[in-house]
């Protein structure tokens, strides 16, 4: 069969925070008379399907159903696959990049300041704002209050919501429409603007176009556009099989576990060492403090809270968070009686995200295997479980000052502390109890892997996210990090991506600021 | 028989999932296959080798069992038969404890991933949020404003004056 094919100026692979930015910025290409198109392998979905199942939403939404594991099985990692990416699932946090971890990256060029702006107007487009305070819940309210009678301070963030009902279900995709994000603001600004948007479309291998009359300029895609029907979400716009698509500029946004597997696949680690490397997650997980009555926990935006004094020393931060019945279950240590107890006391439940700021090191790292799919070779180092005990001890503080009577401790055996262990946290959580692999560790905030930097030994694009050597290959997303972010990363990533595409629209003879004003 | 990687084990696999869920033992063979049924459709995403390692490791849970405590697993009584795979799981051989972790876990989510199994735990999430709570109304009162801070680095939307 011969395969279906087309030819644009540039083409944006993936359309989460990273590929819905990078499109955006592109959109004034079609009115000085380019073509420009976004190919994504997951569908369109219409949110008022969304239903609020856990294992359905799970199924429809995130790559494996959710549970895409590390090579060791040690670690969950999640991302979503659909038009918006990881922005249909993702809470809505909404914080700006530490200067620290941005100067410290020391990529020429690329300026705090510059970012600033960029992510500014982001927030503006995606509506973020604080959650108003007779809309928090007293999952909120106790982090804040534990913290403040501590003596830390607690502050609180804010999130990407038009017209919030507070159903608590975001991370399955929110069935109100309310939480923004690329599929909701910056794609259907770019296709208002004319470009063209193909889902279920999934990028096999990129490759140099073929030199020739008309080609010798750019690279070439391998498409296959999947037709098997799926419960929800719309068929492609274009017919099952196989696609050829050339375009003078290649923009890969497909995440960071997705773009270095793609590169990979496409042969492009022979000249690339840093290739896949130097990647890092953020592990979290989560812990449980029981109080004596019922609290509104699983209604309400789950989040408007941080706590992060400890950041630069002990390399962790905590979030108030709340998570639905199944990860609640895996997330408990454990099983049996006990473990049933606490879950039956969820009215009762109080939850606090652990997040540690992993080292991004050259083993930690995406490779494929023998069918090109993606494996993510990544430990848990003594560093970070250091990171995630010291985590727990404080968020075992918070949990007990805000009243909670016990608290649910992954890194204690037993792993319940009850009020009278108070003084004996530090002993009683400990890293000798954190056994890897019996701990429910997953990761959500991807980075890494494609990093950008000058030299080609650790680093695999240019300052303008340009592929080393490849002058007509771009990376825009999350894998561009060259170490963890150390917070929420999504605005990040959208502010790098513009700059990205920024870099593409100037050498197609357009000036993104002034098209912007 | 059942189709799928643990079904066929309904059997094998009861004292087990009683062990992991102890309200399992109040329910019905139909519940449990339909929770094993779930468990399946997640596995069917999963390379063949492990669906064979899970199904040797169900029999290998029992063996051990019987090699340790001289009795069978469905003889224990479940709170037994929880701290004996609970030691499996905390100790020394790691694939044994990542198995009985992976096994619980997708166990888990057969059980848990059934709403009513949700909603049994108090779970009341819903699409219309606040108007249709109809459990308690929030109770700790907000921490006086002073006491956080907002936003650590500027205020949504606007770029702090040293950026500008
Ligand atoms: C549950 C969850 C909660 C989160 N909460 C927050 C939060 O509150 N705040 C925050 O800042 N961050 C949050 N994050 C992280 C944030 O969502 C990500 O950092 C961000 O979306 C990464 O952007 P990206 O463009 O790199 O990748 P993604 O958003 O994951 O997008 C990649 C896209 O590429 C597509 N793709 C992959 N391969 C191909 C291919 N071969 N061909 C075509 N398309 C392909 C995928 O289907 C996907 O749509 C959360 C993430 C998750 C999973
Ligand atoms: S809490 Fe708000 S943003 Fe989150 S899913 Fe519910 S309505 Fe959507």
């Amino acid at each position: 069969m011969t395969a279906n094919k087309v030819e644009v100026d540039v083409v944006v692979i993936g359309s989460g925070a990273g590929g819905g930015a990078a499109i955006q910025a592109l959109g004034p290409l079609v009115h000085a008379g380019k073509k420009v198109l976004l190919l994504e392998k997951g569908p369109r979905f219409d949110h008022t399907q969304f239903s609020g199942q856990e294992l359905d939403m799970a199924g429809t939404l995130y790559a494996a159903g959710g549970g895409f594991p590390t090579a060791d099985r040690a670690i969950t990692l999640a991302f979503a696959e659909g038009l918006g990416g990881s922005t249909l699932v993702y809470t809505g946090t909404s914080v700006r990049p530490p200067r620290r971890v941005i100067d410290g990256w020391k990529v020429p060029g690329l300026e705090y300041r510059d970012l600033v702006h960029r992510l500014a107007r982001f927030e503006r487009q995606n509506g973020v704002d604080f959650v108003p305070d007779a809309k928090i819940n007293d999952n909120n309210r106790l982090f804040a209050e534990g913290c403040r009678k501590l003596g830390w301070t607690p502050e609180q963030f804010a999130v990407n919501l038009r017209g919030c009902r507070g159903s608590s279900l975001c991370n399955l995709g929110c069935p109100n429409g309310a939480k923004q994000g690329t599929a909701y603001v910056q794609i259907p600004m770019a296709e208002r603007a004319g470009v063209e948007v193909v889902t279920r479309a999934r990028v096999l291998r990129v490759a140099p176009a073929p030199a020739g009359p008309t080609g010798g300029q750019g690279g070439v895609l391998d498409v296959e556009v999947d037709g098997t029907p799926v419960p929800m979400g719309a068929p492609s716009t274009w017919a099952p099989g196989r696609w050829i698509v050339q375009a003078k500029d290649v923009i890969v946004a497909c995440g960071a576990v997705h773009t270095p597997a793609l590169l990979l696949r496409s042969g492009l680690g022979a000249t690339l060492p840093a290739l896949g490397r130097w990647w890092t997650c953020q592990p979290a997980h989560i812990l449980v403090g029981e109080h004596d009555r019922p609290l509104t926990n699983a209604v309400g935006h789950p989040k408007s809270f941080l706590w992060e004094e400890r950041i630069v020393e002990d390399r962790y931060f905590l979030e108030a968070c709340m998570y639905f019945p199944f990860v609640t279950a895996k997330n408990l240590t454990g099983f049996g009686p006990e473990h049933e107890r606490l879950l039956k006391a969820y009215e009762r439940l109080q939850m606090i995200l652990v997040l540690a700021c992993d080292d991004a090191l050259p083993d930690q790292r995406v490779a494929i295997d023998a069918a090109g799919d993606p494996v993510v070779h990544y430990r848990l180092t003594d560093a970070t479980v250091t990171a995630m005990v010291k985590a727990t001890r404080a968020a075992a503080r918070i949990f007990f000052a805000a009243g909670a009577k016990a608290v649910h401790a992954p890194s204690a055996r037993p792993t319940l502390l009850t009020r009278d262990e108070q003084d004996r946290i530090d002993e009683r959580v400990h890293e000798r109890h954190f056994h890897r692999g019996a701990v429910s560790v997953s990761a959500a905030h991807l980075m890494g892997g494609c990093r950008m930097g000058e030299d080609t030994a650790t680093a695999v694009t240019t300052p303008l996210g340009q592929v080393h050597g490849v002058p007509w290959l771009h990376v825009a997303d999350a894998s561009l990090f060259r170490t963890a972010l150390e917070i929420n990363p999504y605005l990040t990533v959208m502010a790098l991506a513009e700059h990205v595409a920024d870099a593409v629209s100037r050498k197609h003879g357009v000036d993104p600021e002034a098209a912007r004003a | 028989m059942a189709d799928g990687t643990l079904a066929p084990l309904q059997a094998r696999l009861r004292p087990i999932l009683e062990a992991f869920v102890p309200a399992v033992a109040h329910a019905t063979d139909a519940e449990v296959a339909a929770a094993l049924a779930r468990t399946d459709a997640r596995l069917a995403r999963e390379p063949a080798a492990l669906r064979r390692q899970l199904r040797v490791l169900v029999t290998a849970l029992h063996v051990l069992t019987f090699l340790f405590t001289l009795r069978t697993l469905r003889s224990l009584d479940i709170a037994a038969r929880a701290r004996f795979l609970l030691r499996v799981q905390d100790g020394p051989i790691g694939k044994l404890r990542l198995g009985v972790w992976g096994l619980r876990t997708l166990l888990f989510l057969g059980w848990y991933g059934n709403p009513q199994a949700g909603a049994a735990l108090g779970w009341r999430a819903s699409k219309y949020g606040w108007d249709a709570w109809t459990g308690v109304q929030p109770w700790a009162p907000l921490p006086p404003f002073e006491g956080r801070a907002r936003a650590s680095n500027g205020a949504p939307g606007h770029v702090p004056e040293d950026l500008a």
